[in-house]
């Protein structure tokens, strides 16, 4: 108060009461009161400063009147702006401005808590006027363009002069008083919004923290006042400029800003009216900035820690009614919808208050706290699906801030969602629902990918299943898009065994869920398996059994695709068919029973077409007598790769040096000169029952495999339907002629080494001395794989097929001859193999009706004869068969069952019976018993 | 049927002229016998509408004057009294003008304001008329309600706190018009009080304490000027409030407070001796310091002097002082306590010799 004393450089010299009075009427008249003329600008001004120091009463005309003054300052200086500098220009007013400013700043000095308020405001809201005034101007850039609009009022003295009064004002106030001049720079910011923005930003950055923490305080302060009462109008303006100068300092003093704000939050957790409000506001002003949002989602959220939240609750519910905490909870609500950065964390925050993870924490939280995040997350779910969904319906494809930026974090947030339980996944699980159905089909396919190659127990598919019918009603493609992932992912190996083992898993899963509401969600995913073949069958291939078998599995389920093209369907054959010998080959495999169970159905499923059942018999029967998998089906393959091993360490340059210098190996099929006797091979025995079982694994597929008829243009179309029809009637299972007769010529091609097409009708005896290196090599293939005569069982039983596996016959019975004539000893079981093959080969022509009835039943007495009469009795099966060779067209009848039947003349039949009588009764005691066998009815 | 023609060719004038063609006008209605209260409906419409420019039926926007065309109407008003001679018309006039009717007029705030702006500046042009008239218009509104609060707020706030330069026109207020001085002190005490409890705001800023103090020892005959205007009724003088400052002063320390300001008590507390003094020959009897005054005195003396331990000297100093007024009046007859009742009062006090000298002085009292 001392300073006010002395009034320093203000201090008026005093005047007589009729000067003051003349100096107030020279003033209002604008003319010189004792000389009478018009008083220039300069004149007339320096009149109105002299009173602002005399008469007090004057000082609000003074300060309109010099705005007047700075006015017509920056007009001239505009006009001069606009011609260029060329026009004519004004008075200078420039010395005039200098002197009002020195005047001002004198006041404020000597007085800052008086003066300060009152000038800060005059100037500002000049400024203000001035801004707002001239914004139209041809000189003056848009609004938008806040540095070239700075620069230019920047350059204008008057302007720059009334800043610079404004920041000292500001400066020189301290504490409290302060509040005022931001209250009118804050005021004038809602009068002349995008106008006054330039001054704004000076402002802020020039004081950034002032500005900051005090717009903050005095918009908190106005929030208060306002709340209390009713919402007027008013206030929103306000809060909207507080917004907006904090938006405009924000792309240089994010960082302040951030900290006021914390500040503001940290403070607020003090008791008071003023503390209560704060939070409100803070939430306010984040509806109406995303800037702010952002500081507050990703700041303000990390400081919520269990002793805040607890005072929080404390503070907010104090005095408030319950319509308005429900009124902030929705806002709270509005705000999270409208998070971009830093959704996360504030889920998780959420997630985490409303059900703890961990109980163990220092402070517990205040059951209020829990409950009121319980209903946001609640009011959060049904808010965003009211938007997901009512957009949806009127076509707006806005987007939901919160939803696409938590879009980044799907995966994370289903593997929260299979990890927690409760409340908490059924929030999840929602949220993931929305998020899908907002941002379409391919983040929703994401998540149904992620669950679908994570979820471990029934249950979690059990969420999968929920999540995929949320999104159904918007998304009905999903399914397939994320089997089209899931295949992808397969198909890239991304995943290692046991994922992808449990991804196919899953879908076996939910493929056999008997669920019925599940049912079309089922079909759904058949169809959309159906459309990746080509992946599907490349995972039959995966060289971990596991996941191959439930590939398999899958395949079997599903089947085979309408209409498979060409290059697909071999590729699968293939495949299919190598996976079921490697589970063959298994002998660890979980249920592998099961598992060949759903080859044989798969590859049945392939069968179905015909190019299909070709190339699945194909690989079958080649695959039987492949040397990897011929041991299974007790062959008797010599292996040498164990011998070849040692050789296969020297290089092929030091093979080349020892070329030079000495001759050639000699190969002899004891072995190599040089190297000793080959090796006995180790025949590698499995045990008996694995190969019966084996066995009878394959014989069943392929049996099942010829199952399906596929018809010929030639046979006409009424006798197929025919033959069907009575086929169902009568049995069911019955092997395929198409099937057999395409199971005969695989085995003949695959077996018999001559290229050409083998003729049907059985050689002359002379004939086969040409023959005897092929015959030798069928009985070889006959003899290492003792499966060919179970197929060839199977193919008699097509009848009419086992007409082309003639040369077969022919050949192995050839060799027989052969062997039982040159042998030298007395019973015929000494050479078992011969008399099996023997034995084999009559029942199977017996079986296919090449041989008549008594002729047919040669074979039982095999073991009883001697070799030489077994040679008597095969040659005059061969002279029969030469005189009745076989053919499929001479299958002219049916039995009852529909099966084509042979009928063959009894006099020639009676004619080659000679032989065998004869026979019989040269034993007759070893045969006797037999002998009404073979009488021709 | 006059009315409406004279309001027409009035709005048709415009502002400056129509203003001075109103006051005319009231004017002549004032003189003309007509009583204020007779054309009131009329005249204030008029007043309210060319002086004031805030017609009833206005709209909510309408800012009537801008700051320039305000002072020139302060000009006019101030030119306009200035050439009045006849005292009870000019006051009818200003009354017309300015009169609040406690508060209840519509246009309350805007006319404090406006003669706020026109006091200030008559203060400064030491406009003797317009000075006398505000005091009369103190007078008729009540020295404590709350437009007189406002008007001499404003006053304070112009000559003491944002324009300390000007403090010397103030100081020559007392010789310009006595009447405006004292009313302008009586109100000022009431405003400041000395509260114990209350900080800064209960005491009056040091500028307007040392002009009043300049004021009261200048002319002590300044505390008496309300006198003439209020003959009859119970008297309102600034000497009660003033004997408050003086007395209580000492004990009410001042974070601000300084050596200076203690010398200006001191001056003040002369002055105030002197007033009693001169109100002897001037208004004989007047009863300047009432009882309950006196007890109230008391009372705030005693709860200071209680709750200031340390402060022996300045109690003392404190104490002699009340003793030295109420010696001084009881001497000039200017309170009507005698001794035995003064007595009565002053038994907590501490002990003063000066005190216990009066006291036991005896006498007929």
């Amino acid at each position: 108060m001392a300073a006010t004393i002395g009034g320093g450089g203000v201090s008026a010299a005093s005047h007589t009461p009729q000067e003051l009075q003349a100096e107030i009427k020279t003033f209002v008249q604008g003319k010189h009161a004792t000389f009478g003329h018009k008083l220039t600008l300069e004149e007339h001004a320096r009149s109105a400063l002299s009173l602002l120091r005399t008469v007090p009463a004057a000082r609000s005309a003074v300060l309109e009147f010099l705005q007047g003054i700075f006015d017509e300052a920056v007009n001239s200086h505009i006009l001069q702006i606009e011609s260029e500098g060329s026009g004519t220009v004004g008075p200078n007013l420039d010395p005039v401005i200098q002197e009002v400013c020195s005047v001002l700043l004198g006041f404020v000095k000597v007085n800052p808590q008086a003066w300060a308020p009152l000038i800060s405001a005059w100037s500002i809201d000049l400024l203000g006027q001035i801004s707002t005034k001239y914004a139209g101007r041809r000189g003056v850039p848009h609004s938008s363009s806040l540095n070239e609009l700075l620069q230019l009022w920047m350059t204008c003295k008057a302007t720059r002069t009334l800043m610079d009064i404004y920041t000292q004002c500001l400066a020189a106030m301290t504490g409290s008083s302060a509040d005022l001049c931001v209250d009118a720079l804050l005021d004038t910011s809602v009068q002349h919004s995008p106008h006054f923005d330039w001054v704004v930003a000076h402002i802020g950055s020039s004081f950034p923290n002032t500005i900051i923490t005090r717009v903050l305080s005095c918009g908190l302060k106005d929030f208060c006042s306002h709340s209390s009462s009713q919402v007027t109008e008013s206030h929103v303006p306000k809060l909207a400029s507080v917004v907006g100068i904090l938006g405009h300092l924000a792309a240089h003093h994010a960082q302040d800003i951030r900290e006021a704000l914390l500040q503001l939050f940290h403070v607020s957790l003090s008791e008071g009216k003023q503390e209560q409000n704060t939070v409100p506001f803070l939430l306010e002003l984040a509806t109406m900035s995303s800037m702010l949002l952002r500081v507050i989602t990703t700041e303000l959220v990390d400081s919520l820690t269990a002793d805040v939240l607890n005072q929080l609750a404390r503070q907010l519910s104090k005095g408030r009614s319950k319509a308005d905490m429900e009124g902030l909870i929705s806002l709270v609500v509005h705000l999270i919808t409208k998070t971009s950065s830093g959704c996360q964390k504030v889920l998780k925050f959420l997630l985490d208050t409303a059900c703890p993870m961990n109980q163990k924490d220092e402070v517990p939280l205040d059951p209020a706290v829990q409950q009121t995040c319980t209903v946001i997350l609640n009011t959060l779910v049904s808010d965003l699906q009211k938007l997901v969904f009512g957009r949806a319906q009127q076509g707006d494809i806005t987007e939901i801030l919160f939803l696409s930026e938590l879009q980044a974090h799907r995966t994370h947030l289903c593997q929260e969602m299979l990890l927690v339980n409760g409340n908490r996944q059924w929030w999840l699980v929602q949220i993931l629902r929305l998020l899908g159905c907002h941002l379409g089909e391919s983040c929703a396919a994401d998540i149904v990918t992620f669950n679908l190659q994570h979820a471990q127990s029934q249950q979690q598919l059990g969420l999968l299943l929920e999540l995929l019918e949320g999104f159904q009603c918007c998304l009905p493609d999903v399914t397939g898009a994320a089997v089209c992932r899931c295949m992808d992912s397969l198909q890239t190996g991304t995943l290692n065994n046991t994922q992808a083992s449990r991804l196919l898993a899953n879908i076996v899963h939910l493929l056999k869920s008997d669920d019925t509401g599940k049912m079309h969600f089922r079909c759904q995913l058949q169809e959309a398996i159906l459309l990746h073949l080509q992946p599907m069958t490349s995972q039959l291939e995966h060289n971990c059994l596991q996941v191959a078998a439930k590939a398999m599995q899958i395949q079997a389920i599903v089947g085979l695709p309408a209409k498979p093209t060409t290059p697909a369907l071999i590729h699968t054959c293939q495949a299919a068919v190598r996976c079921f010998f490697r589970v063959l080959h298994d002998t660890d495999l979980d249920e592998k029973i099961t598992v060949i169970q759903y080859c044989k159905v798969y590859l049945s499923h392939l069968c179905g077409v015909q190019l299909g059942q070709t190339l699945v018999i194909r690989h079958l029967v080649q695959g039987v007598q492949d040397k990897e998998n011929a041991m299974l089906f007790g062959a008797d393959v010599k292996d040498y790769s164990s011998a070849d091993s040692s050789d296969s360490q020297s290089s092929l340059l030091q093979q080349n040096i020892q070329l030079g210098r000495s001759s050639t190996p000699t190969v002899f099929h004891a072995g190599v000169i040089g190297k000793g006797l080959r090796p006995k091979a180790d025949a590698k025995q499995l045990p008996t029952d694995q190969v019966t079982a084996s066995c009878q694994a394959v014989l069943d597929v392929l049996y099942t495999c010829t199952l399906h008829e596929h018809h010929h243009a030639a046979i006409p179309k009424h006798e197929e339907d025919r033959m069907d029809t009575s086929d169902s009637r009568v049995e069911r299972r019955r092997i395929s002629s198409s099937g057999s007769r395409t199971l005969a010529l695989l085995v003949v091609e695959l077996v018999c080494p001559d290229v050409i097409q083998a003729p049907t009708d059985w050689p002359d005896e002379e004939f086969t001395k040409y023959t005897v290196e092929r015959d030798l090599h069928i009985t070889r293939r006959f003899k290492e794989h003792p499966i060919l005569w179970d197929i060839l069982k199977l193919v008699a039983e097509g009848k009419t097929a086992l007409c082309h596996c003639a040369i077969l016959l022919s050949s192995v019975i050839s060799t027989l001859i052969t062997h039982w004539e040159g042998s030298r000893s007395s019973v015929t079981a000494d050479t078992p193999w011969h008399l099996q093959a023997s034995c084999k080969a009559l029942e199977c022509m017996g079986e296919a009706h090449l041989l008549p009835a008594p002729l047919g039943y040669i074979s039982e007495l095999f073991h009883i004869v001697t070799p030489y009469e077994v040679a008597l009795l095969l040659r005059e099966v061969w002279k029969f068969m030469v005189e009745n060779p076989p053919s499929p067209e001479l299958y002219s009848m049916r039995d009852i069952t529909g099966r084509p039947i042979r009928f063959f003349n009894p006099d020639l039949v009676r004619k080659h019976l000679a032989v065998v009588l004869s026979i019989l009764h040269s034993n007759i005691p070893k045969l006797g018993h037999l002998y009404s066998r073979f009488q021709l009815q | 049927m006059k009315m409406p023609s004279l309001r027409d060719s009035l709005a048709y004038e415009g502002f400056p002229q129509a203003t001075r063609l109103a006051l005319e006008h009231v004017e002549a209605s004032c003189s003309g016998g007509e009583s204020v209260g007779g054309g009131g409906t009329n005249l204030g419409a008029l007043v309210e509408e060319f002086v004031h420019f805030r017609p009833p039926d206005a709209l909510p926007h309408h800012t009537g004057l801008n700051a320039l065309q305000e002072l020139q109407l302060l000009q006019i008003l101030s030119d306009y009294f200035g050439a009045k001679t006849n005292v009870g018309v000019t006051r009818q006039v200003f009354m017309v003008l300015f009169a609040t009717r406690g508060g209840a007029d519509r246009l309350t705030d805007h006319k404090v304001k406006l003669l706020g702006k026109l006091v200030s500046m008559c203060i400064a042009t030491q406009h003797e008329t317009v000075l006398d008239c505000t005091a009369y218009w103190i007078l008729q509104e009540g020295a404590a309600s709350p437009p007189v609060l406002t008007l001499l707020n404003s006053i304070i706030q112009d000559y003491c706190m944002l324009m300390p330069g000007t403090l010397d026109t103030l100081q020559k207020v007392d010789k310009t018009s006595p009447s405006f001085a004292c009313q302008f002190v009586t109100i000022v005490t009431g405003l400041y009080q000395l509260k114990p409890d209350a900080v800064s705001s209960s005491h009056p800023p040091p500028s307007l304490l040392e002009v009043i103090a300049e004021w009261v020892a200048r002319n002590p005959r300044i505390c008496l000027a309300s006198l003439k205007d209020t003959k009859g009724a119970a008297p309102v003088t600034p000497i009660p409030g003033l004997c408050h400052w003086c007395v209580k002063s000492p004990l009410v320390r001042n974070p601000e407070s300084t050596q200076e300001e203690a010398m200006t008590y001191s001056k003040l507390h002369l002055g105030v001796l002197q007033s009693l003094l001169a109100a002897q020959t001037v208004a004989p009897n007047a009863k300047l310091l009432p009882v309950s005054a006196v007890e109230e005195m008391v009372a705030d003396l005693q709860a200071l002097v209680q709750t200031s331990e340390g402060l022996g000297e300045a109690a003392q100093l404190a104490v002699e002082r009340l003793a030295q007024v109420m010696q001084v009046a009881m001497a000039t007859g200017s309170t009507q306590l005698n001794r035995k009742q003064v007595a009565g009062m002053y038994g907590q006090l501490p002990e003063n010799r000066l005190l216990s000298l009066i006291l036991s002085y005896g006498g007929d009292g």
